[in-house]
């Protein structure tokens, strides 16, 4: 990868593709949860969780919980596939380039 | 436009820090069921152990296995489970099973002749087991099982009767209080 994936090189899509990786496979992260963990407002993280739905990096599930609307997050094979050659990436770079650059 | 390294490694940080926050969330997210439902069974055995010390004999072992048909239920309901997804709840579920079996070896072994010290004991072996746990997963989780810890310490040492409902209190008390805390986002 010559040029980090420009979906998730944005530092709230960043945390956000983050805050999801660890997660176990089929689980997701209720909005109000991801928002606390990535520390965006709530607009903020609505545009770019809608970016990363776009991108087919996430899945995003929209239910209630008895009258409450509830919008959970979780990524999907795709998302994953692309965050861990993007980390991958920076690690390559980290590894190339000489100490103290 | 290629990153610099530096710029490579402020994300690897930032990645690092935001797993290490989504970790302790998930985690406390999940065990927060399991402290209501525990707090709750400290409650009504050490009040039993109290006010009824004939009938805590039987009650306590029926609670606990109360306890862990309702720890097995709640795990079961996993929503990875429900999906068809592997779940690693039984691995906490065994971890429990083998500190409940050592709380048992290690009472038949000293067969202590004061129930004080049996009830201060199990206290001290789960506080000291939040303790650890919250280490590695988050630190809500240590201040509950630091709490636990010096809680019954003070009731043993300072209290000459009643040990039991204040185990009830503030050890139930606390297990129950850290399970709404766990839910706090």
């Amino acid at each position: 990868m010559e040029q980090p994936d420009a979906i998730i090189h944005q530092p709230v899509r960043l945390k956000i593709m983050a805050a999801l990786k660890v997660l176990p496979q089929s689980d997701a992260l209720e909005f109000v949860r991801l928002k606390a963990i990535v520390g965006a407002t709530e607009g903020n993280l609505g545009a770019h969780i809608t970016t990363l739905e776009q991108a087919g990096y996430v899945e995003v599930e929209k239910d209630f919980v008895g009258k409450k609307p509830r919008t959970r997050v979780q990524l999907s094979k795709a998302g994953r596939r692309a965050f861990e050659n993007y980390t991958a990436y920076l690690r390559d770079i980290i590894d190339a380039a000489p100490a103290g650059e | 436009m290629p990153l610099s390294r530096n710029e490579a490694a402020d994300a690897l940080r930032d990645i690092a820090q935001t797993e290490r926050r989504s970790s302790s969330a998930y985690g406390y997210k999940e065990t927060a069921p399991f402290m209501f439902l525990w707090g709750v069974i400290w409650f009504v055995g050490y009040s039993a152990s109290d006010l009824r010390p004939e009938q805590s004999s039987w009650l306590w072992p029926v609670l606990v296995v109360l306890g862990f048909v309702g720890s097995f239920v709640i795990g079961s309901r996993h929503p990875s489970k429900a999906k068809g997804g592997t779940s690693e709840g039984w691995r906490h579920f065994a971890s429990w099973i083998v500190v409940a079996l050592f709380i048992f070896a290690t009472i038949l072994l000293f067969q202590p002749q004061d129930g004080r010290q049996v009830g201060a004991f199990v206290a001290l072996l789960i506080g000291a087991a939040y303790a650890v746990i919250g280490i590695w997963m988050g630190t809500r989780l240590a201040i509950a099982g630091v709490a636990v810890i010096v809680l019954t310490i003070a009731g043993f040492v300072f209290l000459k009767s009643h040990f039991g409902l204040w185990m009830a209190f503030v050890g139930g008390g606390t297990l129950i209080l850290t399970g709404a805390w766990l839910r706090r986002v």
